[in-house]
Protein backbone atom coordinates (compact mmCIF):
# COMPACT_ATOMS: atom_id res chain seq x y z
CA UNK A 1 0.00 0.00 0.00
CA UNK A 2 3.41 2.16 0.71
CA UNK A 3 4.91 0.99 -1.73
CA UNK A 4 1.55 1.88 -4.24
CA UNK A 5 1.46 5.54 -2.74
CA UNK A 6 5.25 6.22 -3.02
CA UNK A 7 5.22 4.85 -7.00
CA UNK A 8 1.77 7.39 -7.83
CA UNK A 9 3.82 10.08 -5.49
CA UNK A 10 6.77 9.73 -7.72
CA UNK A 11 5.18 9.37 -10.87
CA UNK A 12 3.61 12.97 -10.18
CA UNK A 13 6.76 14.57 -9.04
CA UNK A 14 8.46 12.95 -11.96
CA UNK A 15 6.15 13.91 -14.36
CA UNK A 16 5.89 17.48 -13.29
CA UNK A 17 10.09 17.34 -13.00
CA UNK A 18 10.31 16.45 -16.58
CA UNK A 19 7.26 18.49 -18.39
CA UNK A 20 9.07 21.21 -16.49
CA UNK A 21 12.30 20.76 -18.06
CA UNK A 22 11.17 19.59 -21.23
CA UNK A 23 8.92 22.69 -21.50
CA UNK A 24 10.32 24.86 -24.71
CA UNK A 25 7.54 27.36 -24.53
CA UNK A 26 8.04 30.62 -23.35
CA UNK A 27 6.16 30.03 -20.01
CA UNK A 28 8.92 31.40 -17.84
CA UNK A 29 9.39 34.35 -19.47
CA UNK A 30 5.85 35.30 -19.39
CA UNK A 31 6.05 34.50 -15.63
CA UNK A 32 8.62 37.25 -14.92
CA UNK A 33 6.84 39.41 -17.84
CA UNK A 34 3.53 39.63 -15.90
CA UNK A 35 5.39 40.26 -12.32
CA UNK A 36 7.46 43.27 -14.05
CA UNK A 37 3.85 44.48 -15.43
CA UNK A 38 2.93 45.10 -12.01
CA UNK A 39 5.53 48.05 -11.26
CA UNK A 40 4.15 49.23 -14.86
CA UNK A 41 0.37 49.18 -14.02
CA UNK A 42 1.42 51.00 -10.62
CA UNK A 43 3.38 53.65 -12.49
CA UNK A 44 1.14 53.77 -15.69
CA UNK A 45 -2.00 55.45 -12.45
CA UNK A 46 -0.02 58.51 -12.10
CA UNK A 47 3.46 59.05 -13.81
CA UNK A 48 3.37 62.77 -12.06
CA UNK A 49 4.19 61.07 -8.83
CA UNK A 50 6.51 58.09 -9.43
CA UNK A 51 10.11 59.41 -8.06
CA UNK A 52 12.63 59.22 -11.07
CA UNK A 53 14.95 56.94 -10.36
CA UNK A 54 11.74 54.00 -9.99
CA UNK A 55 11.36 54.59 -13.84
CA UNK A 56 14.90 53.58 -14.33
CA UNK A 57 14.70 50.73 -11.95
CA UNK A 58 11.52 49.50 -14.30
CA UNK A 59 13.33 50.09 -17.53
CA UNK A 60 16.37 48.02 -15.56
CA UNK A 61 13.94 45.44 -14.93
CA UNK A 62 12.57 45.09 -18.23
CA UNK A 63 16.15 44.95 -20.13
CA UNK A 64 17.22 41.96 -17.32
CA UNK A 65 14.20 40.47 -18.89
CA UNK A 66 15.39 41.14 -22.73
CA UNK A 67 19.21 39.94 -21.49
CA UNK A 68 17.83 36.37 -20.02
CA UNK A 69 15.42 35.51 -22.62
CA UNK A 70 16.40 36.96 -25.75
CA UNK A 71 15.18 34.42 -27.98
CA UNK A 72 11.60 35.07 -26.80
CA UNK A 73 8.96 35.96 -29.00
CA UNK A 74 7.68 38.52 -26.17
CA UNK A 75 11.09 40.45 -26.20
CA UNK A 76 9.84 43.35 -28.92
CA UNK A 77 7.06 44.06 -26.88
CA UNK A 78 9.37 44.56 -23.35
CA UNK A 79 10.90 46.55 -25.75
CA UNK A 80 7.98 48.87 -26.28
CA UNK A 81 7.11 48.89 -22.48
CA UNK A 82 10.86 50.21 -22.14
CA UNK A 83 10.11 53.10 -24.39
CA UNK A 84 6.69 53.75 -22.47
CA UNK A 85 8.14 53.68 -19.05
CA UNK A 86 10.45 56.63 -20.56
CA UNK A 87 7.50 58.09 -21.81
CA UNK A 88 5.78 58.59 -18.58
CA UNK A 89 9.27 60.06 -16.98
CA UNK A 90 9.11 62.50 -19.72
CA UNK A 91 12.64 61.44 -21.39
CA UNK A 92 11.88 61.50 -24.80
CA UNK A 93 14.79 60.91 -26.42
CA UNK A 94 15.13 57.29 -24.34
CA UNK A 95 11.55 56.42 -25.67
CA UNK A 96 12.02 57.29 -29.21
CA UNK A 97 15.80 55.09 -28.60
CA UNK A 98 14.02 51.90 -27.45
CA UNK A 99 10.91 52.64 -30.02
CA UNK A 100 13.63 52.59 -33.13
CA UNK A 101 15.15 49.56 -31.38
CA UNK A 102 12.10 47.36 -32.23
CA UNK A 103 11.82 48.98 -35.56
CA UNK A 104 15.68 48.07 -36.24
CA UNK A 105 15.83 44.92 -34.43
CA UNK A 106 12.85 43.32 -34.98
CA UNK A 107 11.25 44.08 -38.41
CA UNK A 108 9.71 40.94 -38.64
CA UNK A 109 7.20 41.40 -36.04
CA UNK A 110 5.02 43.19 -37.80
CA UNK A 111 2.69 44.35 -34.70
CA UNK A 112 5.24 45.26 -32.67
CA UNK A 113 7.20 47.14 -35.27
CA UNK A 114 4.19 48.78 -36.45
CA UNK A 115 3.49 49.13 -32.47
CA UNK A 116 6.51 50.80 -32.65
CA UNK A 117 6.55 53.06 -35.16
CA UNK A 118 2.83 54.42 -33.47
CA UNK A 119 4.52 55.14 -29.92
CA UNK A 120 7.46 57.01 -32.11
CA UNK A 121 4.50 59.00 -34.00
CA UNK A 122 3.29 60.13 -30.55
CA UNK A 123 6.16 61.26 -28.96
CA UNK A 124 6.93 63.03 -31.89
CA UNK A 125 3.43 64.70 -31.57
CA UNK A 126 4.40 65.47 -27.64
CA UNK A 127 7.43 67.38 -29.11
CA UNK A 128 4.86 69.22 -31.48
CA UNK A 129 6.80 68.04 -34.51
CA UNK A 130 3.98 67.24 -36.74
CA UNK A 131 5.71 66.70 -40.01
CA UNK A 132 8.06 63.54 -38.55
CA UNK A 133 4.54 62.26 -36.49
CA UNK A 134 2.69 62.06 -39.98
CA UNK A 135 6.01 60.38 -41.05
CA UNK A 136 5.47 57.38 -39.10
CA UNK A 137 2.04 57.06 -39.53
CA UNK A 138 2.62 56.89 -43.00
CA UNK A 139 5.20 54.53 -42.97
CA UNK A 140 3.03 52.58 -40.69
CA UNK A 141 0.65 52.75 -43.53
CA UNK A 142 3.19 51.51 -46.40
CA UNK A 143 5.01 49.13 -44.43
CA UNK A 144 2.91 47.14 -41.96
CA UNK A 145 -0.48 48.03 -43.62
CA UNK A 146 -2.08 44.76 -42.89
CA UNK A 147 -1.51 44.82 -39.11
CA UNK A 148 -3.82 45.98 -36.53
CA UNK A 149 -1.99 49.33 -35.95
CA UNK A 150 -1.65 49.45 -39.67
CA UNK A 151 -5.29 49.41 -40.21
CA UNK A 152 -5.97 52.08 -38.26
CA UNK A 153 -3.61 54.67 -39.21
CA UNK A 154 -5.62 56.35 -42.53
CA UNK A 155 -8.18 57.49 -39.94
CA UNK A 156 -5.52 57.68 -36.85
CA UNK A 157 -4.42 60.45 -39.39
CA UNK A 158 -7.47 62.39 -39.98
CA UNK A 159 -8.45 62.38 -36.66
CA UNK A 160 -4.69 63.63 -35.79
CA UNK A 161 -5.24 66.83 -38.32
CA UNK A 162 -8.72 67.44 -37.34
CA UNK A 163 -7.81 67.61 -33.43
CA UNK A 164 -4.75 70.00 -34.39
CA UNK A 165 -7.16 72.32 -36.29
CA UNK A 166 -6.23 71.47 -39.56
CA UNK A 167 -9.23 70.76 -41.19
CA UNK A 168 -8.40 70.78 -44.45
CA UNK A 169 -5.83 68.24 -44.19
CA UNK A 170 -8.04 66.07 -42.39
CA UNK A 171 -10.45 66.01 -45.53
CA UNK A 172 -7.55 65.31 -47.24
CA UNK A 173 -6.69 62.08 -45.22
CA UNK A 174 -10.06 60.75 -45.11
CA UNK A 175 -9.99 61.12 -49.17
CA UNK A 176 -6.58 59.28 -48.94
CA UNK A 177 -7.80 56.39 -46.53
CA UNK A 178 -11.30 56.09 -48.39
CA UNK A 179 -8.51 54.51 -51.44
CA UNK A 180 -6.00 53.13 -49.23
CA UNK A 181 -9.46 50.94 -47.67
CA UNK A 182 -10.72 49.82 -50.94
CA UNK A 183 -7.03 48.61 -51.97
CA UNK A 184 -6.52 46.76 -48.92
CA UNK A 185 -10.06 44.84 -48.88
CA UNK A 186 -8.95 42.29 -50.84
CA UNK A 187 -12.34 40.12 -50.80
CA UNK A 188 -12.12 38.01 -47.95
CA UNK A 189 -10.97 37.39 -44.42
CA UNK A 190 -10.32 39.33 -41.14
CA UNK A 191 -8.16 42.40 -42.72
CA UNK A 192 -10.75 42.52 -45.62
CA UNK A 193 -13.63 42.66 -43.37
CA UNK A 194 -11.67 45.48 -41.04
CA UNK A 195 -11.07 47.84 -43.65
CA UNK A 196 -14.39 47.59 -45.27
CA UNK A 197 -15.69 48.36 -41.77
CA UNK A 198 -13.35 51.00 -41.86
CA UNK A 199 -14.12 52.76 -44.82
CA UNK A 200 -17.58 52.87 -43.72
CA UNK A 201 -16.14 54.85 -41.01
CA UNK A 202 -14.61 56.85 -43.51
CA UNK A 203 -18.18 57.58 -45.74
CA UNK A 204 -20.09 58.46 -42.38
CA UNK A 205 -16.79 61.27 -41.41
CA UNK A 206 -17.59 62.53 -45.03
CA UNK A 207 -20.89 62.52 -44.73
CA UNK A 208 -21.41 60.24 -47.71
CA UNK A 209 -24.19 57.99 -45.97
CA UNK A 210 -25.46 55.93 -49.07
CA UNK A 211 -21.96 54.74 -48.92
CA UNK A 212 -21.52 54.07 -46.10
CA UNK A 213 -24.87 52.21 -46.21
CA UNK A 214 -24.03 50.20 -49.04
CA UNK A 215 -20.48 49.13 -47.72
CA UNK A 216 -22.41 48.02 -44.39
CA UNK A 217 -24.81 45.75 -46.42
CA UNK A 218 -22.55 44.49 -48.58
CA UNK A 219 -20.45 43.23 -45.59
CA UNK A 220 -23.79 41.47 -44.12
CA UNK A 221 -24.14 40.08 -47.77
CA UNK A 222 -20.37 39.04 -48.39
CA UNK A 223 -19.87 37.52 -44.89
CA UNK A 224 -23.11 36.13 -44.16
CA UNK A 225 -22.11 32.69 -44.24
CA UNK A 226 -18.03 33.17 -43.08
CA UNK A 227 -18.18 32.58 -39.76
CA UNK A 228 -16.34 36.57 -38.69
CA UNK A 229 -19.83 37.97 -38.14
CA UNK A 230 -20.96 37.10 -34.89
CA UNK A 231 -23.88 38.31 -32.63
CA UNK A 232 -21.99 41.30 -31.66
CA UNK A 233 -20.97 42.12 -35.06
CA UNK A 234 -24.17 41.93 -36.18
CA UNK A 235 -25.37 44.03 -33.66
CA UNK A 236 -23.19 46.97 -34.47
CA UNK A 237 -23.72 46.64 -38.30
CA UNK A 238 -27.07 46.89 -37.70
CA UNK A 239 -26.93 49.71 -35.65
CA UNK A 240 -25.20 51.96 -37.83
CA UNK A 241 -27.02 51.49 -40.82
CA UNK A 242 -30.46 52.21 -38.68
CA UNK A 243 -28.76 55.12 -37.32
CA UNK A 244 -27.37 56.51 -40.44
CA UNK A 245 -30.79 56.16 -42.42
CA UNK A 246 -32.72 57.00 -39.47
CA UNK A 247 -30.68 60.17 -38.44
CA UNK A 248 -29.23 61.14 -41.57
CA UNK A 249 -31.43 60.41 -44.28
CA UNK A 250 -34.89 59.47 -42.89
CA UNK A 251 -35.45 56.56 -44.53
CA UNK A 252 -36.56 53.48 -42.71
CA UNK A 253 -37.52 51.59 -45.83
CA UNK A 254 -33.59 51.51 -46.72
CA UNK A 255 -32.97 48.96 -43.71
CA UNK A 256 -35.91 46.98 -43.59
CA UNK A 257 -35.35 46.30 -47.56
CA UNK A 258 -31.60 45.02 -46.73
CA UNK A 259 -32.92 42.55 -43.85
CA UNK A 260 -35.92 41.88 -46.07
CA UNK A 261 -33.35 40.91 -49.15
CA UNK A 262 -30.61 38.96 -46.23
CA UNK A 263 -33.69 37.08 -44.78
CA UNK A 264 -34.62 36.01 -48.54
CA UNK A 265 -31.40 35.28 -49.20
CA UNK A 266 -30.56 32.95 -46.33
CA UNK A 267 -33.99 31.71 -45.10
CA UNK A 268 -32.27 29.50 -42.81
CA UNK A 269 -29.65 31.71 -41.18
CA UNK A 270 -29.10 31.98 -37.45
CA UNK A 271 -29.09 35.64 -37.89
CA UNK A 272 -32.72 35.54 -39.47
CA UNK A 273 -35.09 35.74 -35.76
CA UNK A 274 -32.63 39.08 -35.16
CA UNK A 275 -33.37 40.58 -38.36
CA UNK A 276 -36.98 39.63 -38.64
CA UNK A 277 -37.66 41.52 -35.16
CA UNK A 278 -35.16 44.30 -36.33
CA UNK A 279 -37.68 44.87 -39.11
CA UNK A 280 -40.54 44.82 -36.96
CA UNK A 281 -39.57 47.59 -34.74
CA UNK A 282 -38.50 49.96 -37.75
CA UNK A 283 -41.72 49.30 -39.28
CA UNK A 284 -43.60 50.18 -36.35
CA UNK A 285 -41.00 53.37 -35.89
CA UNK A 286 -41.96 53.79 -39.37
CA UNK A 287 -45.91 53.54 -39.05
CA UNK A 288 -46.11 56.07 -36.14
CA UNK A 289 -43.80 58.17 -37.96
CA UNK A 290 -40.36 58.48 -36.18
CA UNK A 291 -38.17 60.99 -37.55
CA UNK A 292 -35.28 62.81 -35.96
CA UNK A 293 -35.89 66.41 -35.78
CA UNK A 294 -32.52 68.88 -35.95
CA UNK A 295 -31.66 70.63 -33.12
CA UNK A 296 -32.36 73.93 -32.59
CA UNK B 1 -12.58 -0.41 15.50
CA UNK B 2 -14.27 1.51 17.93
CA UNK B 3 -17.39 0.19 18.90
CA UNK B 4 -20.93 1.52 19.66
CA UNK B 5 -21.87 5.00 19.25
CA UNK B 6 -25.53 4.41 19.41
CA UNK B 7 -27.72 7.51 18.00
CA UNK B 8 -24.97 10.38 18.59
CA UNK B 9 -23.59 12.28 15.99
CA UNK B 10 -20.44 13.53 18.25
CA UNK B 11 -19.75 9.60 19.40
CA UNK B 12 -20.18 8.08 15.50
CA UNK B 13 -17.76 10.81 14.02
CA UNK B 14 -15.36 10.23 17.01
CA UNK B 15 -15.60 6.54 16.56
CA UNK B 16 -14.85 7.14 12.41
CA UNK B 17 -12.00 9.53 13.27
CA UNK B 18 -10.34 6.57 15.79
CA UNK B 19 -10.92 4.15 13.27
CA UNK B 20 -9.01 6.33 10.36
CA UNK B 21 -6.72 6.86 13.05
CA UNK B 22 -5.92 2.92 13.86
CA UNK B 23 -6.49 1.78 10.66
CA UNK B 24 -4.86 4.31 8.13
CA UNK B 25 -5.33 1.99 5.54
CA UNK B 26 -9.04 3.00 4.68
CA UNK B 27 -7.40 6.55 3.53
CA UNK B 28 -6.18 4.45 0.98
CA UNK B 29 -8.79 4.56 -1.44
CA UNK B 30 -9.66 8.21 -1.48
CA UNK B 31 -5.77 9.08 -1.32
CA UNK B 32 -5.82 7.55 -4.73
CA UNK B 33 -8.51 8.93 -5.91
CA UNK B 34 -7.00 12.20 -4.89
CA UNK B 35 -3.68 11.83 -6.45
CA UNK B 36 -5.63 10.78 -9.26
CA UNK B 37 -6.91 14.49 -8.83
CA UNK B 38 -3.54 16.19 -8.80
CA UNK B 39 -2.44 14.05 -11.82
CA UNK B 40 -5.28 15.74 -13.47
CA UNK B 41 -4.27 19.21 -11.97
CA UNK B 42 -0.41 18.41 -13.14
CA UNK B 43 -1.95 17.72 -16.95
CA UNK B 44 -3.95 20.55 -16.66
CA UNK B 45 -1.21 22.88 -15.60
CA UNK B 46 1.17 21.97 -18.27
CA UNK B 47 -1.77 21.77 -20.68
CA UNK B 48 -0.63 25.06 -22.82
CA UNK B 49 2.87 24.43 -22.43
CA UNK B 50 4.92 22.50 -25.07
CA UNK B 51 4.80 19.65 -25.54
CA UNK B 52 0.94 18.86 -24.30
CA UNK B 53 0.32 22.31 -26.00
CA UNK B 54 -0.06 20.02 -29.58
CA UNK B 55 -2.95 18.08 -28.30
CA UNK B 56 -4.10 20.71 -25.74
CA UNK B 57 -3.69 23.63 -27.71
CA UNK B 58 -6.46 23.59 -29.77
CA UNK B 59 -9.18 22.88 -27.12
CA UNK B 60 -8.24 25.18 -25.03
CA UNK B 61 -8.00 28.29 -27.95
CA UNK B 62 -11.06 27.03 -29.24
CA UNK B 63 -13.01 26.90 -25.79
CA UNK B 64 -11.57 29.19 -24.11
CA UNK B 65 -9.82 31.62 -25.95
CA UNK B 66 -5.85 32.06 -26.84
CA UNK B 67 -5.04 34.42 -23.46
CA UNK B 68 -5.89 30.99 -21.71
CA UNK B 69 -2.98 29.46 -23.20
CA UNK B 70 -0.71 32.04 -21.10
CA UNK B 71 -0.11 33.46 -17.41
CA UNK B 72 -1.42 34.08 -15.37
CA UNK B 73 -4.94 33.47 -17.35
CA UNK B 74 -4.14 29.68 -17.51
CA UNK B 75 -4.67 29.42 -13.93
CA UNK B 76 -8.47 30.30 -15.01
CA UNK B 77 -8.73 27.65 -17.53
CA UNK B 78 -7.25 25.14 -15.03
CA UNK B 79 -9.51 26.29 -11.98
CA UNK B 80 -12.62 25.94 -15.17
CA UNK B 81 -11.83 22.70 -16.21
CA UNK B 82 -11.22 20.67 -12.83
CA UNK B 83 -14.49 22.11 -11.89
CA UNK B 84 -15.57 20.64 -15.32
CA UNK B 85 -14.10 17.30 -14.39
CA UNK B 86 -15.24 16.91 -11.24
CA UNK B 87 -18.61 15.51 -11.83
CA UNK B 88 -17.65 12.71 -14.59
CA UNK B 89 -14.69 11.80 -11.85
CA UNK B 90 -16.73 11.18 -9.26
CA UNK B 91 -18.86 9.16 -11.46
CA UNK B 92 -16.14 7.43 -12.84
CA UNK B 93 -13.58 6.98 -10.58
CA UNK B 94 -15.32 8.91 -7.28
CA UNK B 95 -18.01 6.09 -6.95
CA UNK B 96 -15.49 2.55 -7.38
CA UNK B 97 -13.11 4.65 -4.47
CA UNK B 98 -15.87 5.29 -2.21
CA UNK B 99 -16.91 1.50 -2.65
CA UNK B 100 -13.69 1.16 -1.84
CA UNK B 101 -13.36 2.78 1.58
CA UNK B 102 -16.75 0.98 2.85
CA UNK B 103 -15.39 -2.03 1.91
CA UNK B 104 -12.07 -1.73 3.67
CA UNK B 105 -14.53 -0.60 6.77
CA UNK B 106 -15.72 -3.57 6.51
CA UNK B 107 -12.69 -5.14 6.47
CA UNK B 108 -11.83 -3.79 9.66
CA UNK B 109 -15.21 -4.00 10.93
CA UNK B 110 -14.81 -8.28 10.82
CA UNK B 111 -11.48 -7.61 12.05
CA UNK B 112 -9.86 -9.25 8.92
CA UNK B 113 -6.54 -8.15 7.63
CA UNK B 114 -7.08 -5.25 5.03
CA UNK B 115 -5.34 -6.85 1.50
CA UNK B 116 -5.63 -3.53 -0.44
CA UNK B 117 -5.52 -5.96 -4.08
CA UNK B 118 -8.71 -8.06 -2.67
CA UNK B 119 -10.33 -5.13 -2.06
CA UNK B 120 -9.87 -3.54 -5.19
CA UNK B 121 -10.59 -6.71 -7.16
CA UNK B 122 -13.89 -7.61 -5.16
CA UNK B 123 -15.61 -4.00 -5.68
CA UNK B 124 -14.76 -3.47 -8.98
CA UNK B 125 -17.20 -6.49 -9.33
CA UNK B 126 -20.33 -4.06 -8.09
CA UNK B 127 -18.40 -1.12 -10.30
CA UNK B 128 -21.59 -1.19 -12.44
CA UNK B 129 -23.96 -0.65 -9.34
CA UNK B 130 -21.74 2.00 -8.03
CA UNK B 131 -21.47 3.69 -11.22
CA UNK B 132 -25.22 4.12 -11.77
CA UNK B 133 -25.78 4.77 -7.88
CA UNK B 134 -23.33 7.42 -8.29
CA UNK B 135 -25.07 8.57 -11.48
CA UNK B 136 -28.20 8.97 -9.52
CA UNK B 137 -27.08 11.13 -7.51
CA UNK B 138 -25.28 13.21 -9.16
CA UNK B 139 -28.83 13.70 -11.88
CA UNK B 140 -30.25 14.85 -8.49
CA UNK B 141 -27.39 17.25 -7.13
CA UNK B 142 -28.27 18.54 -10.99
CA UNK B 143 -32.25 19.07 -10.25
CA UNK B 144 -31.43 20.90 -6.87
CA UNK B 145 -28.62 22.97 -8.88
CA UNK B 146 -30.86 23.68 -11.67
CA UNK B 147 -33.63 24.82 -8.86
CA UNK B 148 -30.66 27.35 -7.31
CA UNK B 149 -30.29 28.54 -11.05
CA UNK B 150 -33.78 29.40 -11.43
CA UNK B 151 -33.53 31.34 -8.15
CA UNK B 152 -29.94 33.33 -9.58
CA UNK B 153 -32.05 34.68 -12.48
CA UNK B 154 -34.96 35.86 -10.18
CA UNK B 155 -32.72 37.79 -8.02
CA UNK B 156 -30.71 39.06 -11.23
CA UNK B 157 -34.03 40.74 -12.07
CA UNK B 158 -33.99 42.62 -8.32
CA UNK B 159 -32.89 45.74 -9.14
CA UNK B 160 -32.65 47.70 -5.47
CA UNK B 161 -29.30 48.95 -4.26
CA UNK B 162 -29.98 48.49 -0.91
CA UNK B 163 -32.34 47.27 1.67
CA UNK B 164 -33.42 43.80 2.27
CA UNK B 165 -34.56 43.15 -1.10
CA UNK B 166 -30.34 43.74 -2.18
CA UNK B 167 -29.53 41.89 0.33
CA UNK B 168 -31.55 38.54 -0.57
CA UNK B 169 -29.73 39.50 -3.95
CA UNK B 170 -26.23 39.19 -2.81
CA UNK B 171 -27.46 36.11 -0.61
CA UNK B 172 -28.06 34.38 -3.50
CA UNK B 173 -25.53 35.76 -5.97
CA UNK B 174 -22.91 34.70 -3.65
CA UNK B 175 -23.96 32.21 -1.29
CA UNK B 176 -23.84 29.02 -4.93
CA UNK B 177 -21.05 27.38 -2.82
CA UNK B 178 -21.86 27.21 -0.28
CA UNK B 179 -25.78 25.76 -1.28
CA UNK B 180 -23.79 23.41 -3.14
CA UNK B 181 -21.63 22.39 -0.11
CA UNK B 182 -25.43 21.94 1.52
CA UNK B 183 -27.27 19.68 -1.62
CA UNK B 184 -23.86 17.82 -1.81
CA UNK B 185 -24.81 17.06 1.98
CA UNK B 186 -28.27 16.60 1.09
CA UNK B 187 -27.51 13.89 -1.33
CA UNK B 188 -25.04 12.36 0.11
CA UNK B 189 -27.46 11.81 3.37
CA UNK B 190 -30.47 10.99 0.64
CA UNK B 191 -28.15 7.91 -0.87
CA UNK B 192 -25.87 7.56 2.23
CA UNK B 193 -26.28 3.87 2.32
CA UNK B 194 -26.45 3.29 -0.91
CA UNK B 195 -22.69 2.51 -1.38
CA UNK B 196 -22.78 0.16 2.07
CA UNK B 197 -25.66 -2.09 1.02
CA UNK B 198 -23.94 -2.09 -2.94
CA UNK B 199 -20.53 -3.53 -1.76
CA UNK B 200 -21.31 -5.04 1.44
CA UNK B 201 -24.79 -6.68 0.87
CA UNK B 202 -23.72 -7.47 -2.33
CA UNK B 203 -27.09 -5.49 -3.42
CA UNK B 204 -28.14 -4.15 -7.22
CA UNK B 205 -28.56 -0.85 -7.11
CA UNK B 206 -32.57 -0.25 -7.30
CA UNK B 207 -32.65 -3.05 -3.93
CA UNK B 208 -29.60 -1.45 -2.59
CA UNK B 209 -31.89 2.37 -3.51
CA UNK B 210 -34.99 0.43 -1.40
CA UNK B 211 -32.64 -0.95 1.22
CA UNK B 212 -31.31 2.89 1.95
CA UNK B 213 -34.65 4.85 1.87
CA UNK B 214 -35.83 1.98 4.88
CA UNK B 215 -32.64 2.36 6.54
CA UNK B 216 -32.68 6.53 6.23
CA UNK B 217 -36.73 6.09 7.59
CA UNK B 218 -36.23 7.55 10.86
CA UNK B 219 -32.60 8.53 10.91
CA UNK B 220 -32.43 11.33 8.20
CA UNK B 221 -31.83 14.27 10.57
CA UNK B 222 -28.78 11.90 12.41
CA UNK B 223 -27.54 11.08 9.21
CA UNK B 224 -27.49 14.71 8.25
CA UNK B 225 -26.00 16.21 11.06
CA UNK B 226 -23.28 13.33 10.61
CA UNK B 227 -22.61 14.18 7.63
CA UNK B 228 -22.38 18.45 7.79
CA UNK B 229 -20.32 18.75 11.11
CA UNK B 230 -17.23 16.78 9.19
CA UNK B 231 -18.40 19.04 5.95
CA UNK B 232 -17.77 22.57 7.74
CA UNK B 233 -14.46 21.93 7.25
CA UNK B 234 -14.78 22.89 3.73
CA UNK B 235 -15.96 26.03 4.72
CA UNK B 236 -13.00 27.94 5.20
CA UNK B 237 -11.51 26.68 1.56
CA UNK B 238 -14.99 28.05 0.16
CA UNK B 239 -14.20 31.19 1.78
CA UNK B 240 -10.64 31.41 0.43
CA UNK B 241 -11.83 30.21 -3.03
CA UNK B 242 -14.61 33.01 -3.05
CA UNK B 243 -11.86 35.72 -1.83
CA UNK B 244 -9.27 34.43 -3.43
CA UNK B 245 -8.47 38.19 -4.66
CA UNK B 246 -8.30 39.27 -1.42
CA UNK B 247 -5.68 36.33 -0.15
CA UNK B 248 -3.16 37.00 -3.57
CA UNK B 249 -4.53 35.59 -6.52
CA UNK B 250 -3.68 39.04 -7.74
CA UNK B 251 0.07 38.74 -6.81
CA UNK B 252 0.34 35.00 -6.77
CA UNK B 253 -1.84 33.83 -9.50
CA UNK B 254 -0.47 30.42 -8.21
CA UNK B 255 -2.46 30.88 -5.48
CA UNK B 256 -5.44 29.66 -7.49
CA UNK B 257 -3.76 26.25 -8.10
CA UNK B 258 -3.12 25.80 -4.25
CA UNK B 259 -6.12 26.58 -3.30
CA UNK B 260 -7.48 23.49 -5.63
CA UNK B 261 -5.12 21.50 -4.15
CA UNK B 262 -6.18 22.27 -1.04
CA UNK B 263 -10.19 21.97 -1.81
CA UNK B 264 -9.05 18.12 -3.57
CA UNK B 265 -6.76 17.17 0.60
CA UNK B 266 -9.48 18.82 2.60
CA UNK B 267 -12.61 16.97 -0.31
CA UNK B 268 -10.44 13.53 1.44
CA UNK B 269 -10.41 13.97 4.65
CA UNK B 270 -13.49 14.95 4.86
CA UNK B 271 -15.13 11.78 2.31
CA UNK B 272 -12.86 9.56 4.32
CA UNK B 273 -14.37 10.21 7.79
CA UNK B 274 -18.24 10.89 6.33
CA UNK B 275 -17.98 7.49 4.71
CA UNK B 276 -16.23 5.76 7.63
CA UNK B 277 -18.79 7.00 9.51
CA UNK B 278 -21.99 5.72 7.32
CA UNK B 279 -20.45 1.80 7.06
CA UNK B 280 -20.18 2.16 10.42
CA UNK B 281 -23.38 3.06 11.76
CA UNK B 282 -24.79 0.83 8.79
CA UNK B 283 -22.73 -2.11 10.33
CA UNK B 284 -24.30 -1.13 13.64
CA UNK B 285 -27.59 -1.61 12.77
CA UNK B 286 -27.24 -4.47 10.53
CA UNK B 287 -25.60 -6.25 13.98
CA UNK B 288 -28.57 -4.64 15.70
CA UNK B 289 -30.90 -6.28 13.73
Amino acid sequence: MKKTLGIFAAVLIGLFVILSLIDTSHYAVEKAFWRIQKDFDQIRQDPKVVPPQQFEQLANKYRKLVERYPDSPLIPKVHLYIGTVYVFKGDYEKAKAAYQEVIDRYPESKNAAAEAMLNLGKVYELERNEEKAVAFYRRIMNEYPRTETGIIMPIYIANYYAKVGKSQKSLEALREAEGFYKNIADGEGAVDLRARRLLSTVYMAQQEWMKSIDVLKNILIDYADSGYIDEEVLMTITRSINTIALTQMDNLDLPINIYEKFIGDHPDHRFNNFLTQMIAVLSDLKRRGATVSEPS
Amino acid sequence: MTKSPGKHPFALLNSAFNTLITNPAAFFPLVMLGLIQLFLLEILFFAPREPLSHFFGQIIMRTEGEIFMHYPFNFAMIARWFHRLQTPLFVLLGSYFLGCTVAVINTINNGKTVKMRGIFKSTFSRYLHLLMAALLMVGFLKLMTMGYDVLTRRALQIRSTSGIYFLVKQAVLTGKPYFHLLMSIVVTTIFAFVFPQIVIDQKRVFPALLGNFKLLWGSFWFMFFVLILPAVVYLPVIVLKANKQFFGTGIFPEMSLLLIILGVVVSILIEAVQYTAITSYYLLKKESK
